[in-house]
């Protein structure tokens, strides 16, 4: 669970960030909550009871919701919305495995 | 979602290149970037699209719905129905 709404507040972030709406303002949040998400996810998936990771994320997924608000998002999410629906994928594991590896 | 940033990237290389700096990249280039996220799904353990069950005869049906989402709209490449197919055919070991 972790892992995949992590992924999916870092797809947001990276979606928003490139966007054709993107614009500086957003790109602030956006950065922001790249690298928090991507200090803070691995060590939440390891260690469930870290509170400053639990912390982190949360707010990295804010900061993505900021930025996604405004310049909505892109192709990894076009595609995660067939598999969540079609194949039941957790909407996460389909944004972040959407492409393979 | 590496993979669609790898599709992106040509598109808009330097913020891809900036993503690398914000995932803590001493060499951010756009391959890096794409192999950090990768390597970051495998860190935390997210499945693939094989091990989700997804085969090859599934990707058309994939791709033809995804040409109707919304965020098709706001992807900074134009998206064709071969692209997404081609997209979801990397991920097929």
């Amino acid at each position: 669970m972790t892992a995949a709404t992590g992924m999916d507040a870092l797809t947001h972030t990276i979606e928003a960030y490139i966007s054709v709406l993107a614009s500086p303002l957003n790109d602030v949040n956006a950065l922001n909550a790249i690298s928090l998400i991507n200090n803070a996810l691995p060590i939440a998936v390891a260690n469930p009871n870290d509170q400053q990771a639990r912390s982190d994320l949360m707010l990295g997924s804010v900061l993505a919701g900021f930025a996604f608000n405004c310049a909505i998002l892109g192709l990894a999410h076009a595609i995660a919305h067939p598999l969540d629906a079609m194949f039941h994928i957790p909407h996460g594991v389909a944004n972040a495995g959407s492409c393979g590896f | 979602m590496p993979e669609v940033v790898g599709f992106n990237a040509p598109y808009c290389p330097q913020k891809i290149k900036q993503i690398g700096v914000a995932l803590g990249l001493v060499d951010p280039t756009i391959n890096a970037t794409v192999d950090y996220l990768a390597a970051l799904n495998k860190k935390i353990s997210i499945p693939n699209l094989v091990e989700l069950g997804i085969e090859v005869q599934h990707f058309s049906a994939i791709a033809q719905e995804a040409l109707k989402e919304a965020p098709i709209y706001t992807n900074p490449r134009q998206v064709e129905l071969k692209d997404i197919v081609a997209v979801l055919e990397k991920s097929a070991p």
